[in-house]
């Protein structure tokens, strides 16, 4: 236990010296400030904000009613864009990236003409339930607006969590998550080796009481740090999504932990900052691609298994499952498995290395 | 018990044998030059001695400890300065000894202490990369004595650095010894040797040619009083004119 203890306090002692240097460094600080407004870039563009101006639709008319709705900005600014589907089971296909799904029942013609108040029915992705109310307000009064004359839009338990083998929003959400982790940590992460090195600072370190573990679990804790400002930030923005936390958890830890270990192989196999940049290149696409296309449909059976078999892809299924239902405990398994034996050699392959430094 | 015991000492790079077989001791509280030419096998002895590099084969014992088997327990025993300043350049002089003092569990008192005996009181806040050479050196001297190590290994450590500072430096390691402090020390400089070491060793292409005090080398190898501790490490490692000879 005390071994324990003091094998943490040292690597605390390394990592919060590592911290402090880096952000004392301008150009730490300069990737850190480009990757938090990459993750605010990527979130503003690409995520699925229903209290937004911009709002797409996709329509099912049950009873082909007469109406024909086009896009609309109306009094307050708001933009509704809309897209036809011919069945309800489309609809919630097609809402993969849009804000609403919105069914127009068979007696809407007959409903409007009367002068009563109809009722839509509304299916939107993943919100919050206690926001349900607020959001049924907004898109009654704007279809109001829209229709020219009162109309209620009725959400209730119409929430739609999207399933764990479909493709969407949800696989789109998992690959950007790995592209913010791996990016900061391959960008950062080496300079914390690298540098050491050049400088010779590993050879104090080294003769110091700290045992080169101590030292890689330092490093690995300043990693932690960087990855917390960017994927941290990316994982509460994207919070509103998430169904089940445990596997989400889960998930980050397994991204940070890999990305880490990934940082850490990379700078303490490479002698310059200049050759970490080309290993960066060359890791960030490995590891951002196939998660991008494992669950493409037009891909080859043997090419997508191919894919889901690099630890980055394991883990995008572990977050994507986070957010989806129907998740089957034998999917979530080889996914896990494949994500702590990545991780493991990661980190042993890392300890071997610099435990070498002595040969 | 010696300070530093050494037997057959041995260390191979790529099928090059850079230290070969040496064997010496050092007595507790002694300063003990250890000298030589760039490539005899130096850097790579303090590197075996301080835990950095497995050696080949032999042995050796640092302040009690095996430097292969017990490399954990002698860390704490020794104080390195090594031959480049390898400090942490964005920290100030007081930020890289706090760090330290915290691996080795020592009192942040002491790092006012050290910053005192090594005369950087007054510029401790500042960065290290605004500092002078001779400053530099000066962390580094107390970085390796922040502990209170019972043996200091200095490598080169007045290389590179104007007079008035290197004589600074030689004062503070002289003090040290008397204070009971062993000192494993490299130079260049033999006057430098001959000044403060009780005994100085030789070594050329990693085999000790002579050890001995500075006064019975000059004695056995001199050939008149005028005979400088320089005249005799000439004499005796002239390897590398040999080998550039060679090449030519």
């Amino acid at each position: 236990m005390k071994t324990l203890m003091d094998t943490l306090y040292t690597a605390w002692i390394i990592g919060t010296k590592d911290i402090v240097d880096a952000l004392k460094n301008k150009s730490s600080r300069t990737n850190i400030i480009i990757m938090i407004g990459m993750v605010a870039f990527f979130y503003w563009f690409g995520s699925l904000r229903p209290f937004d101006k911009d709002i797409s639709v996709v329509v099912y008319d049950e009873g082909q009613t007469s109406l024909t709705i086009e896009k609309v900005t109306l009094g307050d600014g708001a933009t509704y864009s809309f897209r036809q589907a011919s069945s309800l089971q489309e609809m919630e296909t097609k809402m993969a990236n849009q804000n609403l799904g919105l069914v127009l029942p068979s007696d809407l013609d007959q409903t409007l003409a009367s002068g009563d108040t109809p009722s839509l029915s509304g299916y939107i992705f993943w919100v919050d339930r206690m926001k349900v109310a607020e959001l049924e307000a907004k898109y009654s009064q704007a279809f109001s607006e829209i229709l020219g004359q009162p109309v209620q839009v009725v959400i209730g338990e119409n929430i739609i969590i999207p399933q764990a083998n479909v493709d969407g929003m949800q696989t789109t959400v998992a690959s950007q998550m790995v592209y913010f982790v791996f990016t900061i940590a391959l960008l950062l992460i080496p300079h914390l080796m690298v540098e050491e090195k050049q400088t010779k600072t590993l050879d104090a370190l080294l003769t110091s009481p700290a045992s080169p573990g101590q030292v890689v679990l330092g490093k690995a804790l300043a990693g932690l740090f960087y990855i917390l400002l960017t994927g941290g930030l990316a994982l509460a923005m994207y919070s509103m999504y998430i169904v089940n936390w445990v596997l989400a958890l889960a998930a980050f830890l397994g991204y940070a932990l890999l990305a880490v270990g990934l940082g850490l192989a990379v700078g303490s196999f490479i002698k310059s900052m200049k050759q970490a940049g080309i290993w960066m290149v060359v890791l960030i696409l490995i590891l951002v691609v196939p998660p991008l296309f494992y669950m493409e449909a037009n891909l080859k059976a043997g090419i997508r298994i191919f894919l889901t078999w690099f630890p980055s892809s394991a883990l995008a299924s572990l977050f994507r499952f986070s957010l989806t239902t129907g998740v089957n405990p034998a999917q979530v398994w080889p996914n896990l498995a494949i994500a702590v034996a990545s991780i493991a050699a990661v980190f042993g392959l890392v300890i071997w290395k610099v435990r070498r430094s002595d040969r | 018990m010696k300070a530093i015991e050494v037997q057959n000492l041995t260390r191979n790079y790529n099928g090059l044998r850079a230290v070969d077989g040496i064997s010496f001791s050092v007595e507790p509280g002694e300063i003990f030059g250890f000298l030589g030419p760039n490539g005899a096998g130096k850097t790579t002895t303090i590197r075996m001695l301080t835990g950095q590099l497995l050696p080949t084969s032999g042995s050796a014992k640092v302040a009690g400890y095996d430097i292969v088997d017990e490399r954990q327990q002698l860390k704490p025993k020794i104080g390195v300065v090594f031959d480049s300043q390898n400090i942490y350049e964005r920290m100030s002089a007081r930020e890289n000894l706090v760090f330290y003092a915290r691996l080795y569990r020592v009192k942040k008192t002491r790092v006012n202490e050290i910053l005192a005996q090594v005369g950087l009181t007054e510029r401790a806040g500042d960065k290290v990369q605004k500092y002078s050479n001779g400053m530099k050196q000066r962390v580094l001297i107390a970085r390796a004595l922040l502990h209170k190590p019972e043996v200091l290994f200095l490598d080169e450590p007045t290389r590179g650095l104007d007079p008035h500072i290197a004589r600074d430096i030689r004062g503070i390691v002289a003090d040290l010894a008397r204070d009971g402090m062993t000192v494993f020390l490299t130079t260049h400089y033999m006057e430098e040797a001959d000044q403060l070491s009780q005994r100085v060793a030789f070594l050329d292409r990693g085999h000790i040619v002579a050890l001995d005090t500075p006064a019975r080398l000059k004695a056995e190898y001199g050939k008149d009083e005028k005979t400088t501790l320089e005249d005799i490490f000439i004499q005796l490692t002239g390897s590398d004119l040999r080998r550039e000879s060679e090449v030519l």
